[in-house]
């Protein structure tokens, strides 16, 4: 019996988009998630953002913060719904919080934060979570492992060493922005930055050095998906 | 209170049946009925009045068209049962049948009952041609022949102490109902014109707020002043003063601390402070105003205030003794209120109003363990929330169809 895993992301390059027939297109997050254990079949019920319920939260009573917000609500979609699955996952990006700490501490801190933000939502609902929160954004995470660019596009390339703590202007092409950096070392090659090339390399990758590489943000989520997806 | 009212024949309400507690919200989508149910509740207090005329007139209707169009048109009888528990333990079943005539154009009660529930003697009663209630100074029933009131034989019964030893229950029940006072159509370009005279409320469309306000005490405008400042800082007080003919002019004072304070006349004051300084002001009504009905409580005021104001409702509800029915349509509103406070109103597949407490099925609570109020009624769709109480009336039923 497949893992029947109920899950949200941000866009079309992680964990994927509905096109406009209603066709779900899977995103690099859904190859991600099958390289950790391959002895288990997993099952995916992507949610359509746009059918996302609303939340109303009440003035002096607690209410969930940042990503908590949104798991809440994709708690209600699959509550409304009667839903039956067996762990919901939910991938977002830290950007806006994490962007700016430009210390190691800093950014440790607030990747702490989000998980935290994430874990308790989960908790409250009361049903197995798992919680990808990349560091800045899923690039970084992609920018870990040399090895595997060699194994998916035959190419060598120097990755940086600290890819969780890239950072730059998103406009700048030059700029130390993981997207502009993953952009540059890919069209080096004549390659493009895109979905499909990112499942590529999630399926080349290795997980040690993943969580070796981007020792913040990836652990936290490889602890909880190694419980879950047994 | 009033606990509960049963009615068929009226506007859209065919045999239609509805609980109240200390403070009821109705809800429920667009013309389903809940303004019909603050309406019936306020032809109420008119028919012991014994001035039915008066509430037809205020809403510009016909007597004949407040038959419902769900029924064949030669069913001309409108009929109300409504059960009261008052002070001193009275609990009371009052019922009254109403024929529509559309030959004379009014409405002719044809038979009234009043019952206490608890011995199930019967008060007061009228049928064809004779009139009977039970004078407790007697202790005997008096009765006579039929005379044509246009409402109830409650009208019959003098306002006066003598008539306490008389006819205690019947007395309490309609200074209970006298108290019934709607203010439904509270509405901002009413309020800013100017009232004349005393004035004991501030009228069912807020057209007398000038006037009740300036017939207060100073320490009850302090008191309104106090709470419109919690809901909008920037209130200083609100005047009024009499000008010629006894006209009352309502305005504002705002206070903006180094920037100075400014006098607002009520032809400029917003909207939504309007409505506010008018519900708050419902705090200062007397004891006599025993039931207070609003329509569209979220009308023109912020969300953010939703808080304060269900709050506010509330404690007049419970320190002054009254009870409040309010409808809306603002999920935000709604999560603050008691889940046992909530009837949701729905219409059938033939288009007649059902009404049952949201939160009564266990399906229906279950969801508020995740969810508030506001967010079941926004997230569900109305016919899930209607399957699931009908479901939970077949249950409780042993089965059979709910109606």
């Amino acid at each position: 019996m497949p893992i029947k895993i109920l899950i949200l992301g941000e866009g079309a390059n992680d964990v994927g988009i509905y096109d406009f027939n209603g066709q779900w297109i899977s995103g690099s997050i859904i190859n991600l998630l099958t390289k950790i254990n391959d002895k288990v079949e997993l099952s995916f019920i992507p949610i359509n953002k746009k059918h996302l319920p609303n939340t109303l939260p009440m003035k002096d009573r607690p209410s969930l913060e940042g990503h908590g917000k949104v798991i809440q609500k994709m708690f209600f979609y699959s509550y409304i719904r009667k839903m039956e699955y067996d762990i919901m996952v939910y991938y977002g990006d830290t950007d806006k919080e994490a962007g700016t700490k430009t210390t190691k501490t800093q950014a440790k801190k607030a990747s702490q934060v989000a998980y935290k933000q994430a874990y308790d939502a989960f908790d409250k609902f009361d049903v197995k979570g798992i919680a990808i929160i990349p560091l800045r954004m899923l690039e970084s995470w992609l920018l870990a492992d040399e090895q595997a660019f060699l194994n998916a596009f035959d190419i060598k390339v120097s990755l940086p060493k600290n890819p969780e703590m890239l950072w730059g202007d998103k406009r700048d092409p030059k700029s130390n922005h993981p997207k502009k950096t993953l952009e540059r070392i890919l069209s080096r090659f004549g390659l493009n930055s895109d979905t499909s090339n990112f499942c590529t390399i999630y399926d080349n990758a290795s997980i040690p050095i993943l969580e070796s590489k981007c020792p913040i943000s990836f652990p936290p989520f490889l602890m909880k998906a190694q419980e879950y997806l047994t | 209170m009033l606990k509960s009212l049963e009615i068929d024949n009226f506007k859209s309400l065919c045999k239609f049946k509805i609980e109240f507690s200390p403070l009821t919200v109705l809800i429920g989508n667009n013309a389903v009925g809940k303004s019909s149910v603050l309406h019936a509740i306020g032809f109420l207090a008119h028919f012991a009045e014994g001035n039915m005329k008066e509430f037809l007139n205020k809403r510009n209707w016909s007597p004949f068209e407040l038959k419902s169009k769900h029924y064949h048109p030669s069913k001309r009888n409108i009929s109300f049962t409504s059960v009261f528990s008052l002070e001193n333990d009275y609990n009371l079943r009052w019922e009254f049948t109403l024929t529509a005539r559309k030959e004379n154009d009014d409405l002719q009660c044809v038979r009234e009952k009043i019952t206490d529930l608890d011995s199930e003697k019967v008060l007061l009663s009228r049928e064809i041609k004779k009139m009977t209630w039970f004078d407790f100074s007697k202790n005997q029933y008096d009765v006579f022949p039929e005379i044509q009131l246009y409402g109830s034989m409650l009208s019959l019964i003098e306002n006066e102490d003598k008539s306490i030893e008389r006819f205690p229950h019947l007395l309490h029940l309609k200074k209970f109902i006298k108290g019934i006072e709607s203010f439904e159509l509270l509405s901002p370009e009413k309020m800013k014109k100017t009232s004349r005279f005393d004035a004991a409320d501030l009228g069912i469309g807020g057209e007398r707020l000038g006037a009740f306000l300036h017939s207060l005490t100073t320490e009850q405008r302090n008191e309104i002043d106090n709470k419109v400042k919690e809901l909008y800082p920037y209130l200083d007080k609100v005047i009024t003063w009499k000008k010629q003919y006894g006209h009352i002019h309502l305005q504002i004072n705002e206070f903006y601390g180094e920037t100075g304070s400014y006098a607002i006349n009520s032809n400029y004051i917003s909207d939504g402070l309007l409505r506010i300084i008018a519900i708050v002001s419902l705090g200062a009504l007397s004891k006599d105003y025993t039931t207070l009905l609003l329509d569209e409580i979220e009308d023109g005021i912020n969300p953010s205030l939703a808080a304060d104001l269900i709050n506010y409702l509330s404690i007049i509800g419970q320190k002054q003794n009254k009870q409040i029915l309010v409808t809306t349509h603002s999920p935000v509103m709604l999560n603050y209120f008691n889940k046992d406070s909530i009837v949701f109103l729905w219409k059938g597949q033939d288009g007649i109003t059902q009404a049952d407490k949201m939160f009564e099925s266990p399906e229906m609570i279950d969801h508020l363990r995740f969810m508030n109020p506001g967010e079941v009624w926004l997230n569900f769709e109305s016919k899930d929330i209607e399957d699931s109480l009908l479901k939970w009336k077949k249950t409780v039923s042993g089965g059979e169809d709910a109606d």
